[in-house]
């Protein structure tokens, strides 16, 4: 090729850089143009969600506390069906809306916090961010008996949740008689009722009004039941303005004493126990039940009585008794982790109060022939002195005594601390 | 030589591509009128949706929210005025909601004549989700 064809062929190429130059120009104007003095603000659609998707997820969610179907549906999928809601009318607007649940995080009774990312798009700018929210979730709990009206949680923390343990409560069911709407406390139409599910078990329930009770303005009173034994139960008290035939298994009030076949309780004296030898034993003042303040001794115990549990009211300072709680012949054994006593025959005891306050529990059981006390908490001092032997127990106001082998009366017995018992702040009213 | 040749036959063909794939807009209007109308709505709706009534009660039911106070109390005519006054006095418009299945024209001034942009605002009002649309246009405005 001669120079002049050379010229000629770079002159080409340099043209041709240069339409491809002008083409990209055409090109990126025309993008630029497309979108000329267009307007990308995507905060009030932002804020649109901000606003008002809290509100309506806790409004579905707490449509789960009145679900009655067989399958509860689960936090997230009630996001999921709030957030359709929200992205379905985005959507239909020409917005792409996103609402992603990340983790839900139970932080204790009812309370969750629910972490979301937020992404809204209109074709051209997408934005993303992330969103926090605390919201209170109350899963569906059917109710127990359409005959009464009215219900309120109890929070309920047991030591040894996996047994059945007396409890005991100072209710006022004043307030929720005015937020509930009702009319009037029937005082005999209060039941504790475990729940699991559609799964509810009635509790021997007493309640014993307070002096001055007036079932419109002063409904107050103590609430008395039985734990129901399984850790995983929630409690409710139901309870109605209306008379309802009150269960055999429910404590009945006589006045100053409410029991059952299973309990005994004193209000005065704030004082549950419970037996759970029906049949061999009746609850009655007399025979199994013993007080320092009458007077009564425990050498009125019969073979049988022996079966229940007796009380002794440590209280008094003259109190320096002896006990007779076995009298046949055969092995007793007292023992704890320091010391140990065998012996035939009559065991002595002489309980001695020293200067405590509140309630303390010591419990002495018969294993068959076998005598085993506890108390953490509490003095223990044996003596014996060839003739007899003596235990010593102090810090206690009241001691009780059981010879049956039965795991409800001593864990009763046990150290109640870490028991805690509350009625909810709020209440429920039947569904209509 | 043939390299010069081949690179600018390369470059033409280039070249040629990239303008066939311009995608030209179909005619040369903007629609800058109708998003900035559609931009207003969407913002009188927003404004309006957090602008927390005075009174701490009333406040406190409806989220901080007149939009929804006005709403559940059904004063439209405030809606209206404020909308009137917020709104180009070159522009027209209507004010629907959607809620519990049915929709109801809440504020009517006028009839579309020219292209509608249509602001919209979701809002949890006592309960259940109203869907409020606001349909923007240029033209003649109507007497409530």
């Amino acid at each position: 090729m001669n120079r002049r064809g050379q010229l000629l062929l770079i002159s080409g190429l340099l043209l041709t850089f240069t339409i491809l130059t002008i083409s990209f120009s055409i090109s990126h104007s025309v993008g630029l143009g497309r979108h000329h003095g267009e307007r990308h603000d995507l905060t009030p659609s932002v804020t649109m969600v901000d606003q008002h998707f809290p509100p309506a997820l806790e409004a579905e969610l707490a449509e789960l506390r009145d679900y009655t179907g067989d399958s509860q549906p689960t936090i997230a999928a009630t996001f999921n069906r709030t957030a359709e809601l929200f992205e379905g009318r985005f959507a239909a607007h020409g917005q792409v809306l996103t609402l992603e649940l990340n983790t839900t995080t139970n932080l204790g009774h009812d309370l969750y916090n629910l972490t979301y990312s937020l992404t809204v798009s209109d074709g051209i700018q997408t934005v993303t961010f992330d969103r926090w929210l605390v919201i209170s979730v109350t899963v569906s709990d059917p109710w127990w008996n359409d005959d009464y009206h009215y219900r309120v949680p109890l929070a309920v923390t047991i030591p040894w949740a996996e047994q059945r343990m007396p409890l005991t409560l100072p209710v006022n069911f004043t307030p929720l008689l005015e937020s509930l709407e009702a009319e009037r406390l029937e005082s005999t139409a209060v039941r504790v009722v475990a729940q699991q599910g559609g799964e509810f078990t009635p509790l021997a329930t007493g309640f014993a009004p307070d002096a001055g009770f007036d079932d419109r303005t002063a409904a107050a009173g103590t609430l008395a039941w039985t734990s129901s034994g399984d850790p995983d139960d929630r409690y409710y008290c139901y309870f109605d303005h209306g008379a309802h035939p009150i269960p055999g298994s429910d404590l009945q009030w006589n006045g100053s004493v409410v029991q059952n076949e299973q309990l005994h309780w004193e209000p005065l004296n704030n004082t549950l126990f419970e037996h759970r030898t029906a049949g061999a034993l009746e609850i009655s003042v007399g025979g199994y039940y013993l007080d320092g303040v009458n007077g009564s001794h425990f050498t009125n115990l019969s073979a049988e009585a022996l079966r229940g549990m007796v009380r002794l009211n440590l209280s008094s300072p003259t109190l320096n008794r002896t006990l007779t709680i076995f009298s046949g012949t055969g092995l007793v054994t007292i023992e704890d982790d320091h010391e140990a006593w065998t012996g035939l025959g009559t065991i002595n005891f002489t309980a001695v109060k020293s200067g405590t306050s509140g309630l303390r529990y010591a419990m002495l059981e018969r294993t068959g022939t076998r005598l085993v006390y506890y108390g953490s908490d509490l003095q223990f001092q044996l003596t014996d002195d060839g003739a007899s032997q003596t235990l010593l127990v102090r810090g206690a106001e009241y001691l009780y005594l059981t010879s049956k082998n039965h795991d409800d009366v001593r864990k009763m017995g046990l150290n109640l601390a870490g028991t805690s018992v509350t009625m909810g702040s709020g209440g429920h009213r039947l569904p209509t | 030589m043939h390299v010069l040749e081949v690179l600018m036959v390369a470059t033409l063909f280039t070249s040629a591509v990239n303008v066939a794939v311009i995608n030209l807009p179909t005619s040369d209007a903007t629609h800058i009128g109708e998003e900035q109308l559609w931009f207003e709505g969407m913002e009188l709706l927003e404004v309006l949706d957090r602008w927390a009534p005075a009174n701490a009660t009333v406040a406190a039911a409806y989220g901080n929210s007149t939009l929804a106070w006005w709403l559940d109390t059904g004063n439209y005519s405030a809606l209206a005025a404020y909308l009137d006054a917020g709104l180009p006095v070159t522009s027209a418009y209507y004010l629907s909601a959607t809620h519990h299945g049915a929709t109801e024209v809440l504020v009517e001034r006028g009839l579309p004549v020219s292209p509608v942009s249509l602001a919209f605002r979701l809002i949890w009002v006592a309960g259940e989700l109203w869907e409020l649309e606001l349909w923007l246009w240029y033209g003649p405005r109507g007497v409530a």
